[in-house]
């Protein structure tokens, strides 16, 4: 716990990221309990109000209280990127474990198909999954996470590279231990810190990547509503309901840019040479 | 020592080259860092293989281990071809054929404890109390403190971690332990203490060592036969008190000149 | 150089074909068919038999797809739009255009801002300038190009109406003289290339910021230093030099992503791109076109990226060492 309040006291970026994600987080998972709202009670009386005591973030179309919605929403943003990133975390650590200590011709089509899966327009790609149909939350999350595991999958593998050339690797080889426990027990956790800096900013980009499909209309859909399509709800009209896309996008950088500070701020406390000297 | 026993190891025509892909490959092609080595080990026996710096030595033992596939020439390990065997064939091996690295420091998994580290040598004893007490011996043997089992490699000093990288060696009761340049990184009462405890079990298991050294004058002092190896290639072979005694390559005479020991012998 | 860039177009031929034929896969096996969304509900089941026989979908699936690709490879032909008739690929490539030069235009504002920046960051290294900037770029970095976009076009085309929302030319365009359409098309294309620059100059801003401040301080800056040498010479002859190669490696990464953000920003300033026409093909369904647009997204791709590697080869002597130590 000490160990942990010192690294945050190491890195500025790193602190103000986690202070902004700590709030994020409790806005989206106590807001809602607090709120005298319902996220999807339609109250067409109130429709498009502007801010104000009893709305803070006004309404939007069909009545409902923006403020109580963007909580809502970020449950929803916040728990695909963090499961699309869980499952593309662990198909790329697999991967990458795999490419780099078995090697060989392992190696060889698993990164090819890491070069082919890069190499696809990754928005084209899932837009088209769910625009055909493939709608449901859990899908979308699969979908996400099937074509964000590569970048992963590469750093690890190129880590194993590093690692498995170690001498205590090379000894625990002599030892005779099995392939599985030197891979968990010596090569693993030597190679996390790339892995948590990656971690973070692939959620990130996942947020950003859901909410565009969001936006789009071919992310979550309705009844529920992530950050995305609340902004896109606000497409409807940018200038006279200025408060939905203005607040709804403001959230999604405000948590953006919190994650990228904790990602940068770890990278700079695991690897001092790319980052600002202290 | 049963010099007439066959040998526990033969190297038959060791040729190792490093061909690292990508732009050093291409330009220079292969570079030969072994070239037609030949020797063999016999149980009990203590071998050294002297040479300067970039001769060779490093890259002969970690093809003896198995790390490093050789480009030709045969390796026998207990009468098994070990560039032949499957992997599950060369694990069961390896309990047998234990190293001890140059760089003591790095052998160690800077994220495992002391006793971590040792207690995972010992992966084939499944009964918790045997393994303490194996433990426990195996760290007296050494000269370790039980009370450093609870420390990171990097809160012990240059001499606990090679004696706790000897006593990992050890653990699995091996045939052949490998060591490594294991004196140089040592101040001279820890030398003294790791060749008297190395001497000690080599009676008490009937071990058999390879000792790599740049260090004449320390090997001899344990060694029963020495190679003198110079850019790749063994140049002499011999009983230790032949080689030191009657050196018949100049290359030899220079590194007996180098290391004092006729000045030892005398004064 | 040429048998590289032929190994690597060889390369990339799986990668299309594995591309196309899953597209093809999923757009053949998700559930709902074209037939259905063009049928008055009123009408009798015969006439969506009609219709899918039209279409070839009642054919097995390995069937059409034979046919499909047979088709693509030898005629370059995609089929035709299930709306208006007109054929895919033509429909496709004309939508390339505006596509391309939106992505080329954004790409050259987002290098021009991103280098810019990046060298006053280092140049004033942990000094205000630098601070404000990486700041900035961090916001830049973490904006989401849709909302950029519609924060522009609510406040600039709608707000303040000083430039259009939608569409890439004026309807008189083709009565304008060659100024006036070029003085046209940047009138259209400001807030779009914006949108889409902004967020790729922070990336660029990021290598190009590190790369001149670790090439400021190798010894071999710091040796020609104190040789005399003028710093601005130094500063655009050396450092930029040597930080630009990382730039053009990224280069090859960005592409797919320019690609999938092109497609949010013709949804937002209404363009007849690429994106926009996948989009409304996905929305309705027209299968066709839908195969057509990503078979051209995948191949751009796939050519950008070969470009940047060309580039790179051929600015940094060593990967051209290594490739020729391959092939
Ligand atoms: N991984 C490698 N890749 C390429 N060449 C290598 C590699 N390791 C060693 N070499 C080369 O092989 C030759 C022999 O190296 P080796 O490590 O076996 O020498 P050594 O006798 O152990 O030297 P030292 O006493 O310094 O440890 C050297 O010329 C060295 O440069
Ligand atoms: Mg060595």
């Amino acid at each position: 716990m000490k160990g942990l309040i010192n690294i945050l006291h190491s890195d500025r970026s790193l602190q103000l990221g986690v202070i902004i994600i700590s709030v994020i987080c409790l806005f989206s998972i106590l807001g809602p309990l607090l709120s005298p709202y319902h996220y999807n009670t339609q109250n067409l009386s109130e429709s498009f109000q502007r801010p104000s005591w009893s709305h803070p973030l006004g309404t939007d179309f069909f009545g409902r209280d923006l403020l109580t919605r963007l909580m809502y929403g970020g449950r929803i943003t916040l728990t695909v990127a963090f499961s699309a990133t869980l499952f593309a975390v662990i198909i790329g650590t697999i991967v990458g474990l795999a490419s780099g200590f078995i090697g060989g011709w392992l190696d060889r089509i698993l990164m090819r198909l890491v070069d082919i899966l890069l190499g696809f327009p990754k928005l084209f790609v899932i837009l088209l999954l769910v625009g055909m149909g493939y709608t449901s939350l859990g899908l979308v999350v699969t979908f996400l996470a099937l074509f964000s595991w590569m970048e992963i999958a590469r750093i690890v593998r190129s880590d194993v590279w590093v690692a498995k050339e170690q001498l205590y690797v090379k000894s625990a080889e002599a030892l005779g231990l099995r392939r599985r426990r030197i891979i968990f027990r010596h090569i693993l956790p030597n190679i996390t810190g790339p892995l948590i800096v990656s971690t973070v900013l692939l959620i990130s980009s996942l947020i950003l990547i859901e909410s565009s499909l969001s936006f789009l209309g071919l992310g979550v859909q309705p009844p529920n509503a992530s950050w995305g399509t609340i902004l896109n709800e606000g497409r409807v009209d940018p200038v006279g309901a200025w408060w939905i896309s203005v607040f709804s996008g403001i959230i999604i950088v405000t948590c953006v840019i919190g994650f990228n500070l904790i990602g940068d701020g770890l990278r700079n406390i695991l690897d001092p040479k790319t980052g600002k000297k202290t | 020592m049963q010099f007439n026993s066959p040998p526990l190891l033969e190297v038959k025509d060791l040729c190792i080259s490093y061909r690292k892909g990508g732009i050093s490959s291409s330009i220079k092609g292969p570079v030969c860092a072994v070239k037609g080595v030949s020797f063999s080990v016999k149980p009990g026996e203590t071998y050294a293989i002297v040479g300067e710096s970039g001769s060779g030595k490093t890259s002969i033992a970690m093809s003896v281990i198995g790390f490093l596939r050789p480009l030709t020439g045969t390796i026998f390990f207990m009468n098994k071809n070990i560039w032949e065997l499957d992997r599950s064939g060369l694990r069961r091996l390896r309990s047998n054929i234990q190293p001890v690295f140059q760089n003591s420091g790095a052998s160690l998994n800077p994220r495992m404890s002391a006793g971590k580290i040792i207690s995972e040598a010992f992966h084939a004893i499944v009964d918790e109390h045997e393994k303490e007490k194996a433990l426990i011996d195996l760290l007296r043997s050494v000269g370790l403190d039980r009370e450093i089992l609870r420390r990171f490699p990097h809160e012990l000093s240059g001499g606990q971690k090679q004696r706790l990288n000897i006593a990992r060696a050890l653990a699995l009761k091996p045939r052949l332990i490998i060591l490594d340049e294991p004196l140089s990184s040592q101040d001279l009462s820890t030398r003294a203490q790791l060749i008297h405890l190395l001497s000690s079990f080599k009676k008490a298991y009937l071990l058999s060592y390879i000792l790599i050294s740049h260090n004449l004058s320390l090997v001899r002092l344990i060694s029963d036969r020495i190679a003198i190896m110079k850019q790749g290639v063994f140049i002499e072979e011999g009983a230790t008190e032949q080689i030191i005694n009657n050196p018949s390559n100049n290359y030899t005479k220079v590194l007996i000149e180098a290391s004092n020991i006729k000045n030892v012998k005398t004064g | 150089m040429v048998s590289y860039v032929i190994k690597r177009i060889a390369e990339s031929i799986p990668t299309i074909i594995i591309g196309i034929t899953l597209t093809f896969l999923v757009i053949h096996l998700s559930p709902g068919d074209p037939g259905s969304r063009f049928m008055d509900p009123s009408q009798p089941s015969e006439y969506r038999e009609i219709l899918q026989n039209r279409f070839g979908l009642n054919d097995a699936l390995h069937i059409q797809y034979i046919k499909w690709l047979k088709q693509v490879l030898f005629h370059f032909d995609f089929g035709n739009s299930f709306y208006n008739g007109k054929p895919a690929s033509g429909m496709v490539f004309s939508a390339l255009r505006p596509t391309m030069l939106l992505a080329i235009c954004s790409l050259i504002f987002a290098l021009i801002v991103g280098i810019f920046l990046g060298i006053i960051a280092a140049v004033y290294r942990d000094a205000l300038p630098d601070r404000i900037l990486t700041a900035k770029m961090m916001f830049f970095f973490s904006t989401p190009s849709f909302w950029l976009g519609i924060m522009l076009l609510g406040i600039f085309s709608i707000k303040l109406g000083w430039f259009p929302a939608s569409h890439l030319t004026s309807l008189y365009h083709d009565q304008l003289n060659w100024s006036g359409r070029f003085a046209d098309y940047v009138h259209h294309l400001i807030l779009p290339v914006i949108t889409l620059g902004l967020p790729l100059s922070a990336t660029f801003y990021r290598y190009i910021r590190t790369g001149m401040i670790e090439a400021l301080e190798s010894e071999y800056i710091l040796a020609s230093r104190a040789r005399g040498l003028s710093v601005s010479k130094l500063l655009f002859h050396y450092s930029l030099k040597n930080s630009l190669i990382p730039l053009i490696s990224v280069l090859g990464i960005t592409i797919p992503a320019l690609l999938s953000g092109a497609l949010v920003v013709e949804v937002i300033f209404s363009l007849p791109g690429l994106g926009r026409t996948m989009v409304s093909a996905v929305f309705s369904r027209d299968y066709p076109i839908i195969l057509a647009a990503s078979t051209l997204a995948f191949v751009t791709v796939i050519v950008g990226n070969l470009l940047a590697d060309v580039i790179y080869s051929m600015v940094d002597p060593r990967i051209r060492i290594k490739t020729q130590g391959v092939l």
